[in-house]
């Protein structure tokens, strides 16, 4: 087969687009497993001459990195799970616009309005109510702080989800004179329980990936999430190479296992998440 | 239709935690910028000092800066991944081998925790075993102090916003693009017209409302620029990368100055409400209103 000139413009092209995506990952993948030695040697080896496991070990049994990610766990699946509770009864309601049609849209309209507001103004007020409440640095006020995002998002997805389910089902169990309570949690949430799960974990991803929240909500050493602990090795004036690669590294796996699960939903989340509907 | 007994009781919860969190707030925020605050354990004094803390912002030469700051960042990420994130997009228009897989596999910097990504490049970054002055090196280029020198920083960062967001407006073109009937680029084709003319005269005007959602997603997103400054450069070198959030944070968290920091936060809010109106007009509340 022979190639037109146009089809190599176009490979050459996406080559490039893979190595701009690709090369900085490969680059930190390939740090995280060389010594300390090597990654100050000129030039730089692509390909570690003495491949070594000793930045993860330092990770997991110096640094104690298990611990901030089962911080950043019950913090993230805490918060994901208050605002499934808090959200689903809710976007319920709207989607069957029980609570009047102008009521419905003013909810959703400002639940899409407040995820696109700078996350540190409503931190300010929160903090220092918290403060007085005795939620500061306590892992329920940072769940509890997490719904200001958390909420709406679920809110807007599983409105979208759903609405998408035809009444009719609901009619028929109605006619048998089913309560409402029974219509959505036997008929209507069994329905949708593949975009609950959708909307979970792309709720679990966005606070699995916050820094600010956690920054200000947790100042003890032995709550902090992966992202503050990650800052902290950034900052380090003396640079810790292995640490940063190895612990950025292993902080994404669960997020990249996570959106491998809903690649199909992901653009629809993600436009969502800042304030579309897919 | 009207409400139902059981629709009000199945919102309440959700409503009442959005009040607390999001309503009250705001409104705090207002009473909180006309004090100071003086706090001690466990309990906060407000001095009533009216609109001082307003008239402070005009002669904060910090706030200025990282005003500035903002806009030269949001305006210069924005336009970046937009024009970098179309042509993605048109290019993986064309017929490629194993487009599926490649697709969703250029997604994965936007997937990352944004302090992962900063983690990331502050080691392909650093002036002397970072893999991007290496590179310059062997090919002959002088090396750049891509985090200290200060004419650079701000640049540098937006270089690192680039690459992660830009797969996020590469999938939303992507994805509108495929909202384009074939027939009417076929029709063009038989009429001869070039890929370059059927580019320029049918793709990008059919695709421009979605091109201002972006940019209106990406300004209201580059707008919050907090964490790869606060833990890559903490503001420097100099006042180089100050932010808004970055300062306002820095007030509030770092100074205590809870009431000044809230009426900074208040003028943040009434900048961003002006894109945020223009987004809700122009997608009529992303469908609902």
């Amino acid at each position: 087969m022979k190639l037109k000139p146009e089809k190599i413009v176009i490979y050459f092209l996406v080559i490039l687009t893979i190595i701009w995506t690709f090369f900085p990952i490969y680059w930190v993948v390939v740090t995280s497993f060389k010594p300390e030695s090597e990654v100050i040697t000129k030039p730089p080896t692509w390909i570690p001459r003495h491949p070594t496991l000793e930045n993860y070990y330092r990770l997991f049994l110096e640094e104690n990195f298990y611990v901030y990610m089962v911080n950043t766990a019950i913090v993230s699946l805490g918060s994901t799970l208050l605002a499934l509770l808090l959200g689903s009864p809710a976007s319920y309601a709207v989607a069957r616009h029980r609570i009047g049609k102008y009521a419905g849209r003013l909810f959703l309209g400002w639940n899409l309005v407040v995820r696109m507001f700078p996350p540190i103004v409503l931190a300010i007020p929160i903090f220092t109510v918290f403060r007085q409440l005795g939620l500061i640095n306590s892992r329920l006020g940072l769940i509890i702080a997490y719904q200001v995002y958390a909420l709406p998002y679920t809110i807007w997805l599983l409105h979208g989800f759903f609405s998408e389910i035809p009444i009719e089902i609901e009619e028929a169990a109605m006619v048998d004179g089913a309560p409402p309570l029974i219509l959505f949690t036997r008929i209507a949430l069994p329905l949708v329980l593949p975009g609950i799960v959708t909307t979970a974990i792309l709720a679990t991803i966005q606070t699995w990936n916050d820094f600010l929240y956690a920054l200000i909500f947790i100042y003890s050493q032995e709550k902090m999430t992966i992202t503050v602990q990650i800052a902290g090795y950034i900052q380090e004036f003396k640079i810790e190479w292995g640490l940063l690669a190895s612990s950025g590294i292993v902080s994404s796996l669960p997020v990249l296992a996570l959106s491998a699960a809903v690649q199909k939903y992901l653009t629809r989340g993600l436009a969502a998440g800042r304030g579309i509907k897919g | 239709m009207r409400g139902s007994k059981w629709g009000w009781l199945f919102t309440l919860p959700a409503l009442g935690v959005l009040a607390f969190l999001t309503i009250f707030p705001i409104i705090y925020n207002f009473y909180l910028s006309l004090h100071e605050t003086k706090i001690s354990y466990m309990r906060i004094e407000y001095l009533w000092k009216g609109l001082e803390n307003f008239n402070k912002i005009f002669s904060d030469a910090l706030f200025w800066r990282a005003l500035l700051n903002t806009l030269y960042f949001m305006g210069v990420a924005t336009a970046a991944e937009v024009l970098l994130g179309l042509g993605f997009a048109l290019l993986f228009k064309a017929k490629i081998a194993g487009k599926e897989k490649i697709v969703p596999a250029l997604l994965l910097p936007m997937m990352l925790p944004t302090i992962v990504v900063t983690a990331f490049w502050k080691t392909l970054l650093h002036p002397d075993f970072g893999a991007i002055n290496s590179i310059l090196e062997m090919i002959g280029l002088p090396k750049v102090n891509w985090l200290g020198d200060p004419a650079v920083a701000m640049n540098s960062i937006i270089l690192i916003d680039v690459w992660q967001w830009t797969p996020f407006v590469f999938i939303f073109l992507y994805a509108s693009l495929q909202t384009i009937p074939r027939e009417l680029e076929e029709a063009a084709m038989v009429d001869g017209a070039s890929q370059a003319q059927i580019i320029r005269s049918i793709i990008i005007p059919l695709l421009r409302p979605y091109i201002l959602i972006v940019v209106l997603l990406r300004l209201i997103d580059t707008f919050r620029l907090f964490d790869k400054v606060y833990a890559l450069t903490g503001g420097g070198p100099g006042t180089a990368t100050e932010s808004l959030t970055l300062i306002v944070y820095r007030y509030a968290f770092g100074y205590h100055m809870f009431g000044y920091a809230a009426a900074l936060s208040l003028l943040m809010l009434g900048i961003i409400s002006v894109i945020i109106a223009i987004y809700i007009a122009y997608t009529r509340g992303g469908g609902v209103l």
